[in-house]
């Protein structure tokens, strides 16, 4: 079973060119002086200070720390984002019941709930779960909201002619028909899990990316700060890379429709 | 199955305030091979629809519940190959007697070696024909039609209507086909339905002996049932 390998292999494939442009850009504005080192250490400080961070065990716990949350973040907020979407885009008495009231919390920085959340749930992992399900609620539900809302009349009526019941109707019309937004509403949603991750550790955390940042940041350990949003950083482009690689196996039609110059 | 698969009595259809169809009249008998003309706007895909109950209307529709349909724009399912789009409409038998019942139909349609194709891997003229195969899988009564090549080019068009003409003999389902073209119109049916302004306006029997050649086109007769259609139109 290679699969998951080659799958990473090629992801490392695919970012070396933007890593090497990125670290050659970094080296020479640290070299030639034209950013101060005492705000932007070199790359071997923050080098040096992954490998510190990485054999000391933190690094580890840290990471599993944060990624659970976002997991179980994620999968909460997309699975009800998807549900509702399908609800207030499919049928007229759902939309009006609760479209309106979701299109006004939408509009709400996801941030601004936290001091509410820790006021219900504490600090612990519920109160954090909670807000990355709350923020990545909004783009899954949109996003399948307009992709059902416009799932065109003629598959539902081959569907209809076809004598198909409303669970094969649903599981392989409507879902797949919409597919294409509901893939874009779970990408959006997995950077929003992030921030929501380090933004809900830094309101209280004993682990995770978003306490190491905060409490290097209370040290003035920059290159330590750097080295956790650099592992932030990569968790978030390589959770998007495996779960669309993920989706394009479970919807393989999705590949073909690539019309990029 | 009576031997009228289709009576259309007293038919009204609006769509808001407009009223799109008339007091719409007629019959079809088993198997024969209806084609309706009329201008553009003039109500045919309205009355299709109709026909296969996607939208409501006042009046008497007596149909077969048997009804397969064709589409201008394809709507096979992106989503799923050929094969899988073919089996989608069939239900209620086993696994084993849907592959059979597929790959028979591919078979007849020309369509076997392109089974694992997406949609999006088909010309248009294979599209086409994938839905056909599609619509006449669960071995309908009736197949109405909704100008299924109007996207075609010329040639590609004539080859689809020969090729029709041959999937028709071998199911011998009644047939509704809606079209621009009054040459199809005429090359393809027993008879022809004229719609104007909204309203039934003329039935013209169509009696070429079958199967017919692409040569009768170049006829008088033809063109006299051409120069009737336009007059009523």
């Amino acid at each position: 079973m290679s699969r998951p390998y080659s799958t990473l292999q090629r992801y490392f494939q695919r970012i070396l060119p933007s890593l090497i442009f990125f670290i050659i850009i970094w080296e020479s504005l640290v070299k030639l002086n034209i950013i101060d080192k005492a705000i932007f250490p070199s790359l071997g400080s923050v080098a040096s200070a992954l490998y510190l961070w990485f054999s000391s065990g933190e690094m580890a716990r840290d990471i599993i720390a944060s990624s659970w949350r976002v997991a179980l973040g994620l999968v909460i907020g997309t699975f009800l984002g998807i549900a509702v979407g399908f609800l207030t885009g499919r049928i007229k008495f759902t939309n009006i019941l609760l479209g309106p009231i979701i299109q006004m919390i939408r509009s709400l920085p996801p941030v601004a709930i936290i001091p509410l959340i820790i006021i219900w749930f504490g600090i612990g992992d519920t109160a954090k779960i909670f807000s990355i399900s709350f923020a990545v609620f909004f783009p899954n539900w949109i996003n399948t909201h307009i992709g059902a809302e416009n799932i065109p009349i003629t598959y539902l009526w081959c569907a209809k002619l076809f004598k198909a019941n409303k669970v094969k109707i649903f599981l392989r019309v409507m879902l797949p028909a919409s597919a294409q937004h509901i893939i874009a509403g779970i990408r959006t949603g997995i950077p929003i899990a992030f921030i929501m991750v380090y933004v809900s550790e830094l309101a209280g955390a004993s682990s995770g990316l978003g306490y190491q940042i905060s409490i290097s940041h209370l040290a003035y350990r920059i290159d330590k700060m750097i080295a956790a949003l650099i592992v932030l950083g990569f968790l978030g482009g390589i959770s998007d890379y495996l779960i669309t690689s993920v989706i394009k196996n479970i919807f393989p039609w999705t590949k073909l429709q690539d019309n990029r110059l | 199955m009576t031997t009228k698969p289709i009576i259309v009595r007293d038919l009204f259809f609006s769509y808001g305030n407009s009223l799109i169809l008339e007091n719409i009249n007629f019959e079809c008998n088993m198997g024969e091979f209806v084609a309706i003309v009329g201008k553009s706007g003039v109500g045919k895909s309205s009355l299709l629809k109709v026909l296969a109950q996607f939208e409501k209307s006042k009046g008497e529709i007596i149909i077969s519940n048997n009804i397969g349909y064709v589409f201008q724009s394809y709507s096979l399912f992106p989503w799923m190959t050929l094969e899988e789009n073919v089996e989608f409409a069939l239900s209620g038998i086993s696994k084993i007697e849907k592959k059979s019942i597929v790959s028979s139909i591919l078979k007849k349609v020309g369509l076997s070696d392109l089974s694992n194709r997406y949609p999006t891997q088909l010309s248009g003229g294979q599209a086409q024909r994938g839905s056909i195969a599609r619509a006449v899988a669960t071995n309908p009564d009736v197949l109405l039609m909704d100008e299924p090549f109007a996207a075609c080019d010329h040639h590609t068009r004539e080859k689809l209507q020969e090729w029709l003409l041959d999937v028709w003999m071998d199911f011998r389902m009644t047939v509704i086909f809606v079209t621009h073209s009054i040459e199809e119109a005429i090359y393809l049916s027993d008879k022809v339905i004229v719609l104007n302004n909204r309203k039934f306006e003329a039935e013209i029997k169509i009696s070429f002996p079958r199967p017919r050649s692409g040569e009768i086109r170049f006829s008088n007769d033809f063109q006299a049932i051409k120069h009737q259609i336009l007059e009523r139109m």
